[in-house]
Parts: structure tokens; C-alpha cells; sequence
């Protein structure tokens, strides 16, 4: 009898050990469902392990080696509902052109299959770019091993959507004591399933508008770029990249309900401190605000009449986003002695 | 083994079974380079031979060790040692051949000696061989204390080969990562020869829509030996009484980037200037005159091959070859006795 207490104990810790201590840990899907809309990544990039490997020895009839790039969309853009596809390009560089021939020599981005996290798949889309590369010949390497860097860059157009709930007091100075249904505060965001995002939204109210100043920081890894200066990322183009291009970010939109704000100060407008609809923001060290007004109408008071009331605070932006991966190699002639 | 036993091994071997950390071990075979330190040729008389003591009219062995530690091959018989004796006392020398040793003279020999290689990584070693015989001393002489030296004159060459970056962005204006970035460069660990390129400083140069990189390459003599010209190296041993002023500290240099495009280096003429339109090969390499064991040289792109301005950074092949004879002597003393007649 003890003897069986004794097998059955001993199995007993067997199948506790099986049971928890390699359990892999599995998320609470509705979790991951909240989740679709947080994150600070958009594309990321990564080589596929191998592809090509750490060492390529090259002899007179092998002399290609293959570069592949994994290519997630880890981010919120496009919605699920949005039919649009990301727009940009993969480029590869670091090597030498007169070494080293590359093709395609860039990779459309929309050519890849990449929908943003949604219900269906809470990953986000992944797809391989993949770059064939063809050693020169190997009288021209003139050198027993040619170590470059590889380097691949993704530059492409995304869009933030942040949507945090605000309180809107007509009242801000009043003398009566009243119940309010909210009161003014500030809201702080982490991140919105982009690289950049809407950090923090400070709200002050006054007896004839409410002012917002929404802070933008880029916090995912990569440098934000203005959306229509993409192209200038290509390596081997003939314009490049300048202060002026980067550091950039479109404000399409911020309104609280239905109601676009008026908004400042902007960049690249002839009068910084105009109010308007739109505009580039900079970011200086990645981070940039702008501040914006709701008007309160005389007869009208806001939207919720003349009693404090919560409404969302909605901010689009739209931006470029450069993406990095690198990965060393060493090209190694074999010997022919 | 007790039933405990028993059940603690069975849960240890499920722990290790279901939860085993799936480690690779790898058994790569080590990478050997040849192209390190600042050895040439070295050369050592065997311990006996010559023998400490010696009489007078008589025969005497010596034997001479030379060994390539460095990289570069010694073929073609393009080697050459010299005895140097004094000729009253060591009157004759007869010199043994190998396929790897020839005879020049009674006193030089020529030979070839290979440097390391994968197959053979501490470099080859050969021996040398003569038979000398001892004079008759002074009468009043009982003993006489002599010397022979050994002097080797070897062209040798220098190969670096490294990768080096080249980033038009000369100022550091544009935002975002490079892939790599332009900075000096130490070689502390030398190319297996006794010239050693010690640092490369690189610098871009702006020209129009362009840029063209220039190198300043650093070398030093680290070695036993003194370089002399590789057009005349053969004459210091050969021809020891001639005129070899011009001759010493003298290295050629050529240099490649981005796979087979010369660099122009500077100086590049006799007459101690710098042509940096040239376009024949010879022509751009450059001739280093070595002070204090110590001097530097500076290549540039060729203006064909300038690199524009719109480029990202990029990393790039840099190969230097310096070539030079090079000259070291050795000695060993030895005692002529009379030998004793009573």
C-alpha cells in the first residue's frame, strides 16, 4: 500500500513538472484584443537567420548568395477597413556597387503582403523580401576577404490614430457650487500601434475656449521623415535625405467630437503662429507639441451645452518612418592554390 | 539503489528530458593567419657549427638555420646570403647545395625559403651549409678569437588587406544611421613581414558633385633588418664594397580600394614629387624613404573613380602591398687554436 502511495506521489510530481514547467505562457486573447491598438513599432525589419550567412566563400563558378528580409507590420496602419497598402521601399546598401551586384536593387512595399494587427491576426502581417547578390568577379575583389555591412532600410508613410476621452467645462470659473460630471485633467497616452505616437494631452480651460497641448514623441526606433520624402532614402539616389526632411510630422486632423481644432504653431508655413487645421510639427529630440483651441460659440456654449460633458479627443497623423537592419558579413575567396 | 533514489532519478531525468536547453555546439576549425607579426626572415649559426673552438688548418663545419616566419614567399632563388670571414684565418669556404640553396660565389649563396601558409603555419625552414677551412695563425699566436657574420638580402613584400568605409558625407550632415563611419584605423598586431603598416587615418575629400578618399598610411620598420630598395637589395650582399647610398630605407607602396582601382601614392616620382593625374599603374605607386625607421605615405582615388556626393556611406575592400628588399646580419665568434706539439 505504501509502495503505490509512493508511485502515485512520484507521478503526481511528474505531471506537475510536465504540466507547468515548460507550459508556454499564453496570452488572454480578449488582452490581445486591447492590445491591436498599443505598441511602438510599425515595420520592423530583421534579416532572416543564414540569409545570407555570417561567412560567404566565393570560388570562380559560386558566386551568389542570397539576402532575405523579414518584414513585419507590427503596428495599427492600416485599419482593417482601410484598403490601402503601405507605401514605401526596402532598399539595401553598405556594399560596394563595383563588388557586389544586388537585385532587385529595391523592393516596393506594397508588392508584400503586410496588414496591420486586426482581430483576425493579432501579429500583424509578415512577409520575406528577398535580394539576390552576385559577387564580381573575383580578380576585381583583389582582396582574400571583403567584410561589409549590409545594411536594409525601410522607408515608408504611416499614420497614427489616437483617440483619448477629454472633459469639457464651460464653466471653469464658476462661483456655484455644482456637481460636474467630470473635471478638466490631463490625459496621458503610451503609444497607439505606431512609431510615433500621442504621449500626453494637457488640457486647460478657459472661460471662452479650452486649449489642448498634445505632445508627439517618436518612440519607436527609427527616424521620422516627412511622408512625401520617402524616395530621398534611396542609397544610391541623387538626393539625399537633409535636416529639413526629417524630424517631421503631419497633423491632418485633431478634434474633439465632430469639431476640428484650430491649431499652432506650425513649421514649413510662412507665419508659424497662424492657427490652422493641418500642418508639419518638428520634433526636437523626438519629441514635438502643438497646441490647439476649442472656441466656445457665444449663444451656443460647446457641444454639450453649458454643463461640463466628456467627448473624444481624436488626433491623425501622418508621417515617413525609416526603418533599420544590419547585418555583418564576411566574403571569403577560396583559395585556388 | 533505494526506491527514493529511484523516483528522485526518474524526476531528475524528466526534468532534463522535457526542459533540456537545446544548446549547438560548434567544432569550426580555427582560422589561421599568416598575416601577423613582424618577422621576415630569421636566421640562427647552428650551436657546434661553427664549433667554439677551432685549430689552425683545419676544417671546420658551419651550419646556418634560416626560417620564413613571415607571409610572403622567397622563390626564384631570390634570396642571398653572404659569409663574411676574415680571410687570413678562415682562408677557404665550400658551400653544399640543396634544391632549395644555390651557389653564387664561394661566399654567398642563393635560396628560397616559403613563408606561412595554411598548410604550413610556422613557415619554412632550410639549412644552409658550408666548410671552411682555418689559416695558419701568427707564430707568436697561440690562439686567435675570430668572426663570421652572415648577411641575408631578401626581397620581401607587405600585404594588408582590410575594409575600410567611405562616407560622402563628409560633413556629417545627414540625418540617420550609416552603415558604417569613417575613422582611423591600428594595426598593432603587423602583416607577418618586417614592414608593418601601423595606421590608416582616411579622410574625404570634397571636389565638385564628389568626393575622393585619401588615405594616409602609416608604416614602420619593426623588424632585425634595414629595408633597401627592391631594385638593388641583391647588390648590398653581392657587391658589399659598392656605392649604396639612395638605397636604404627605401619601401615601394601600392594600394587598391574598392576591389582593383589603384590608388595614386605620393611621392611617386624621383624626383620627390607628386603627380596625382597619373594613369599608368607603375607610375602610382608610391616610394617611401623611412627616418627613424618611421614615415607615412599618402594615397587618393583616382579621379575617374571619385565617388558622388549623393551616395550613402558604404563599406569597401583596402588592399597595400609594400614591397622592399630587406638586409640582416648575425655573427658567431669562434676560437683558432694552435694545436699543442709536445
Amino acid at each position: 500500500m505504501i509502495k503505490l502511495k509512493k508511485i502515485i506521489f512520484a507521478l503526481l510530481i511528474i505531471s506537475i513538472l510536465l504540466a507547468s514547467g515548460c507550459k508556454k505562457t499564453q496570452k488572454d486573447p480578449k488582452k490581445q484584443l486591447e492590445e491591436l491598438k498599443t505598441g511602438a513599432e510599425g515595420i520592423s525589419l530583421s534579416f532572416v537567420p543564414d540569409f545570407p550567412p555570417d561567412t560567404i566563400h566565393i570560388e570562380p563558378n559560386v558566386k551568389n548568395f542570397e539576402a532575405m528580409i523579414e518584414i513585419k507590420n507590427k503596428g495599427a496602419y492600416p485599419a482593417a477597413d482601410d484598403p490601402r497598402k503601405i507605401e514605401g521601399k526596402l532598399y539595401l546598401s553598405g556594399y560596394d556597387k563595383n563588388l557586389v551586384e544586388m537585385a532587385p536593387e529595391n523592393l516596393d512595399l506594397n508588392s508584400l503582403l503586410l496588414p496591420s494587427k486586426s482581430p483576425v491576426n493579432l501579429q500583424g502581417g509578415s512577409d520575406v523580401a528577398a535580394f539576390k547578390a552576385e559577387v564580381q568577379n573575383l580578380d576585381s575583389l583583389n582582396v582574400e576577404k571583403y567584410e561589409p555591412v549590409l545594411m536594409a532600410t525601410a522607408c515608408y508613410k504611416y499614420e497614427t490614430t489616437a483617440t483619448a476621452s477629454v472633459c469639457i467645462d464651460p464653466n471653469p470659473y464658476s462661483t456655484i457650487k455644482e456637481k460636474k460630471v467630470c473635471q478638466v485633467h490631463d490625459v496621458t497616452l503610451s503609444s497607439q500601434g505606431a512609431p510615433v505616437a500621442v504621449v500626453k494631452i494637457e488640457e486647460a480651460a478657459f472661460s471662452a475656449k479650452t486649449q489642448f497641448k498634445v505632445t508627439i514623441r517618436n518612440v519607436g526606433t527609427g527616424d521620422v521623415l516627412k511622408d512625401d520624402q520617402i524616395d530621398k532614402c534611396n542609397p544610391f539616389g541623387t538626393s539625399r535625405l537633409g535636416r529639413e526632411d526629417v524630424d517631421k510630422v503631419y497633423i491632418e486632423r485633431i478634434a474633439v467630437g465632430q469639431q476640428e481644432l484650430q491649431c499652432w504653431p506650425f513649421v514649413d508655413v510662412t507665419d508659424s503662429s497662424a492657427k490652422q487645421q493641418s500642418g508639419f510639427i518638428r520634433l526636437v529630440n523626438n519629441e514635438g507639441s502643438v497646441i490647439c483651441e476649442l472656441e466656445k460659440k457665444d449663444q451656443e456654449g460647446y457641444a454639450g451645452g453649458n454643463t461640463a460633458y466628456i467627448t473624444p479627443l481624436t488626433v491623425r497623423l501622418k508621417y515617413g518612418y525609416k526603418a533599420i537592419a544590419e547585418k555583418k558579413l564576411q566574403i571569403k575567396v577560396v583559395s585556388q592554390k | 539503489m533505494s526506491k527514493k533514489n529511484i523516483l528522485l532519478l526518474i524526476v531528475l531525468s524528466v526534468l532534463l528530458i522535457s526542459c533540456q536547453f537545446s544548446g549547438t555546439s560548434t567544432t569550426g576549425q580555427r582560422e589561421i593567419d599568416t598575416h601577423i607579426g613582424f618577422d621576415g626572415l630569421t636566421a640562427e649559426f647552428s650551436k657546434d657549427a661553427p664549433p667554439q673552438v677551432v685549430f689552425e688548418e683545419s676544417s671546420f663545419p658551419i651550419l646556418l638555420k634560416v626560417r620564413n616566419n613571415g607571409a610572403y614567399d622567397i622563390k626564384e632563388k631570390k634570396g642571398t646570403i653572404t659569409i663574411g670571414r676574415e680571410k687570413d684565418y678562415v682562408t677557404g669556404l665550400v658551400q653544399a647545395t640543396s634544391t632549395k640553396v644555390g651557389i653564387l660565389s664561394g661566399d654567398s649563396a642563393s635560396f628560397d625559403v616559403d613563408g606561412k601558409s595554411i598548410l604550413n603555419p610556422y613557415g619554412e625552414e632550410i639549412l644552409l651549409q658550408w666548410n671552411a677551412k682555418t689559416g695558419k695563425l701568427d707564430p707568436q699566436s697561440e690562439i686567435k678569437q675570430s668572426v663570421i657574420t652572415a648577411t641575408l638580402c631578401y626581397p620581401y613584400q607587405t600585404i594588408l588587406t582590410t575594409t575600410l568605409c567611405i562616407d560622402p558625407d563628409v560633413f556629417g550632415l545627414r540625418p540617420g544611421k550609416k552603415a558604417c563611419n569613417v575613422k582611423d584605423m591600428g594595426f598593432s598586431s603587423g602583416q607577418g613581414a618586417p614592414i608593418a603598416v601601423t595606421k590608416i587615418e582616411q579622410q574625404m575629400i570634397p571636389q565638385g558633385d564628389s568626393i575622393k578618399p585619401q588615405f594616409l598610411i602609416f608604416l614602420e620598420n619593426r623588424g632585425r633588418g634595414t629595408p633597401v630598395n627592391i631594385l638593388n637589395y641583391h647588390d648590398i650582399c653581392a657587391k658589399p664594397f659598392s656605392d649604396t647610398k639612395n638605397l636604404w630605407n627605401t619601401v615601394r607602396i601600392k594600394a587598391f580600394a574598392s576591389g582593383n582601382k589603384q590608388l595614386i601614392c605620393c611621392l611617386n616620382n624621383a624626383e620627390g614629387r607628386c603627380s596625382e593625374s597619373e594613369t599608368q599603374p607603375d607610375k602610382m605607386e608610391g616610394l617611401v624613404k623611412l627616418s627613424d625607421n618611421k614615415n607615412f605615405v599618402r594615397c587618393i582615388f583616382q579621379e575617374k573613380d571619385a565617388i558622388p556626393k549623393s551616395y550613402d556611406a558604404y563599406t569597401s575592400p583596402l588592399k597595400v602591398e609594400l614591397t622592399y628588399g630587406y638586409v640582416q646580419s648575425i655573427s658567431a665568434n669562434f676560437n683558432i687554436h694552435k694545436p699543442l706539439k709536445y
